[in-house]
């Protein structure tokens, strides 16, 4: 099942330690952030538990 | 095929994704996501009743806060975000307005005026550079090998899936910059580096007040899940959520040894 107007999930594929960036703002806060998107990919189906891929449409 | 590849196209048009360029780039990534997505599901679906829901799992890591605020604005730091991405946007063409065309990469991607400066490291896609863009903003500069290189294939999908994400958790990818045969992603640039070294450094440093590192890294973890989560969005995504978990227990391994 497609997602008609809606941003599509992603999955990243990659996450690891050295892709999370430790970020410190101006005021001395941190964040981290996900990086590092060269396997990413967008996902088109709403519920892939209950398909377990049976459909491609 | 050739009726998948319609469909593709109608779906990305009304999606309002199409304006990053020809659609070809994103084509081939759905059609290579469609063909990994049978193995995932099935391993998926086997892993499923193990887990929380991901709102579950967020809530129960955000606790520790003590380096981070206790509740930032997520609302307003990504309207800034996505301003400081717009004004990329009007800054766009000229870097690429003597070179021809690539493939797959719409003009409006590219920003000018970059200075680049030290290498901050590498992988197998080639070299990450530090970098200023308008005499003021940090960003990194990761640089694609060469034009012709295989390499490109995965820069584009990169930046398909990139440009479209605004999120204080999601390096902002701010567009493309050319220079000498060479294509660099201009991306945010994030001051302490990759976790897995802060993490390590963090373990030595911190060994005495083992309590602070781990609220610390309760805030990062939840940071973490927040950013993936945003990619999630509504989407059950069993596979992402397991891989997390992962990462998160090696998280708390890092400090314990």
């Amino acid at each position: 099942m497609l997602l008609p107007n809606r941003k599509p999930p992603v999955v990243h594929r990659d996450l690891a330690l050295r892709n999370l960036l430790l970020h410190k703002e101006d005021n001395s806060r941190l964040l981290v952030k996900v990086s590092d998107f060269g396997l990413a990919r967008y996902v088109w189906k709403s519920d892939r538990s209950s398909s377990t891929g049976a459909g491609e449409e | 095929m050739e009726t998948i590849a319609k469909l593709d196209r109608s779906t990305l048009q009304e999606l309002g994704i199409d304006k990053i360029g020809p659609l070809t780039t994103l084509e081939r990534a759905i059609a290579d996501m469609n063909r990994s997505s049978a193995s995932a599901s099935a391993s998926a679906s086997a892993s499923a009743s193990a887990l929380a829901t991901p709102s579950a799992e967020a809530d129960a890591i955000a606790t520790g806060t003590l380096l981070y605020s206790s509740d930032p604005n997520y609302g307003g730091g990504a309207t800034t975000y996505g301003s400081a991405a717009g004004s990329g946007a009007t800054a766009a063409a000229s870097g690429s307005k003597d070179e021809a065309p690539i493939d797959g990469i719409s003009p409006e991607a590219f920003v000018a005026d970059i200075k680049i400066g030290a290498r901050l490291g590498g992988g197998h896609f080639g070299d990450v550079y530090s970098g200023t863009w308008q005499d003021c903003i940090a960003v990194a500069l990761k640089r694609i090998k060469a034009e012709g290189d295989k390499g490109l294939d995965e820069f584009q999908a990169e930046l398909a899936v990139l440009m479209q994400q605004r999120h204080p958790n999601i390096v902002t990818c701010y567009g493309v910059y050319r220079r000498d045969g060479h294509l660099y992603m201009v991306l945010e640039r994030a001051s302490e580096g990759g976790l897995d070294s802060v993490l390590k450094a963090l373990s030595q440093r911190w060994q005495s007040d083992l309590l602070v590192v781990q609220r610390d890294l309760c805030a990062m973890a939840r940071d973490a899940a927040r950013g993936m989560m945003y990619l999630a969005e509504k989407c059950v995504n069993h596979a992402q959520r397991l891989s997390l978990s992962r990462d998160l227990t090696h998280l708390m391994d890092a400090t314990a040894q």
